[in-house]
């Protein structure tokens, strides 16, 4: 260790040892505290295909609805929700689902290879699983 | 003093990266997505290196989807329905869904039956070209429709020559099944097997907490959920009209042929939520139980046991079987309300 050079100044550098172990702890703590429990976007949607993730659009911080093209999919993006417009596939399941929001079943076009889900990462009573 | 407060400090930051290293560890959730069997396959394991075990799992669901389709080349439900009426050896993936589906007609009186195929494809539910068959069309097709026709032996299994089997009400289930054992045999101890609305889960989360499992509203699945289960290591198969229909004059026509009418099943209820230990008599019995209707699921339920489960009739009341009653919250918004 080199805690040979203690000598008068020993006080002085004590305190700073202290006020940096404080800072370090809280830095620390606060970081820990921020991955754990905050919650980044609550309400966030996830579009992709062939199981590569395409898109991931916090729907809270939509402010005005746009569409994304995939190709055989178009995509409506709202404030709070997201939606299929439109599809090419044969029954157009994906379409007839209408909007998601939170909690909801994750719209699927099989046919295109199509899945949008909503992830509502970092809150605490988060859905797991949805059956139906 | 300085040494100390030194040392203190040493342990107290080393304990904070310890802390922080495992916190992220126990959080990593590794996700893999699977499109097989008809439908879009979601696997998510928590912890650190369990994606090697995620693509193990998808391989058996791939393998499973093969055969226990009703064609293509490798599948063994096809070379069955091709055999003329012959015995075809079959293994554990052909025998056990199919013993599951028989046991459980047998149980149902025939409300599930896997020879009931040749009505689903008339219907148009597999080629996806939907159409209402007419009175005799159903009529001879029914003639073939029997459960009791499909002979079983060790390793062996037979269908009558004029019959044709689907494992569709069961496939998802036992793929679920396999891939949560192909998972602990891994060494996962927390993971959630999602299959098209079959939910297998593994463990419990990884704060040690019970998986919260949403139920879809039958009236608008795509916004709304009735309620939420919380469960430990289980499987979670929701059955509904919902699910797969079509239109016709005005008239909707649901996917769950009812086998004794060959239309779909009109029992009252629609949707039925499974919880069950064995993910393949999950699947079994949401079909079979939607089709009984509630009086007569709620018979089996009390005659034979072995599950819990979720019934939703269309005047929008719940019913909860006994083992289900503290696990399932009702969404406050949802206007559904447990039954008197």
């Amino acid at each position: 260790m080199q805690n040979n050079n203690a000598g008068a100044s020993s006080r002085p550098s004590n305190k700073l040892l202290i006020i940096i172990i404080s800072a370090a702890a809280v830095i620390c703590t606060a970081v820990l505290l921020l991955f754990r429990f905050v919650p980044f976007g609550g309400n966030v949607a996830v579009i992709s295909q062939n199981g590569k993730e395409l898109y991931r659009i916090d729907l809270d911080k939509v402010s005005e609805a746009y569409t994304i093209d995939l190709g055989g999919n178009v995509v409506l993006v709202e404030n709070g929700a997201v939606s299929m417009q439109s599809a090419d596939c044969p029954d157009k399941l994906c379409v007839r689902q209408g909007k998601i929001k939170n909690g909801s079943h994750p719209i699927i076009c099989l046919p295109n290879r199509v899945e949008i889900k909503i992830e509502n990462d970092g809150e605490k009573d988060v859905t797991d699983a949805v059956v139906g | 003093m300085r040494k100390k407060l030194f040392r203190a400090a040493t342990l107290f930051i080393c304990h904070l990266l310890l802390l922080s290293l495992f916190s992220c560890g126990e959080d990593v959730k590794n996700t893999k997505t699977v499109f097989a069997m008809d439908t879009v396959m979601t696997l998510t394991a928590y912890g650190k290196d369990t994606s090697a075990a995620l693509d193990t799992a998808a391989k058996t669901i791939r393998e499973l989807d093969k055969k226990l389709s009703y064609s293509g080349k490798e599948s063994e439900v096809y070379k069955l329905n091709s055999s003329g009426g012959k015995p075809v050896k079959a293994d554990d993936d052909l025998l056990t869904p199919l013993k599951v589906s028989l046991d459980v007609s047998e149980k149902s009186g025939g409300a599930l039956d896997v020879t009931v195929f040749p009505v689903v494809k008339a219907w148009g539910f597999i080629s996806k070209e939907y159409t209402v068959p007419t009175d005799n069309k159903l009529a001879s097709l029914l003639k073939n429709v029997d459960w009791s026709s499909v002979k079983i032996s060790e390793d062996s299994v037979s269908v009558p020559e004029n019959a044709e089997i689907d494992l569709g009400a069961v496939a998802k289930g036992y793929a679920s099944e396999r891939a949560a054992e192909t998972l602990i045999s891994k060494g996962v101890k927390s993971a959630v097997i999602s299959l098209g609305g079959n939910v297998r889960t593994v463990g419990t989360k990884p704060d040690g907490s019970k998986w919260n499992v949403a139920v879809v509203d039958p009236t608008e699945p795509g916004t709304k959920t009735v309620g939420t289960l919380k469960l430990g290591e289980t499987s979670v198969v929701t059955s509904g009209g919902y699910q797969r229909y079509f239109e016709k004059n005005g008239k909707r026509y649901h996917h769950i042929i009812d086998p004794k009418t060959g239309r779909p099943a009109e029992s009252g209820l629609i949707s039925v939520t499974v919880v069950c230990d064995d993910g393949t008599y999950a699947d079994a019995l949401s079909t079979a139980l939607f089709v009984l209707g509630l009086d007569k699921a709620m018979e089996y339920y009390r005659e034979y046991g072995g599950f819990e489960a979720v019934f939703i009739t269309d005047d929008k009341k719940i019913t909860v079987t006994d083992g289900l009653v503290s696990a399932f919250t009702v969404s406050d918004d949802s206007g559904f309300e447990y039954a008197k």
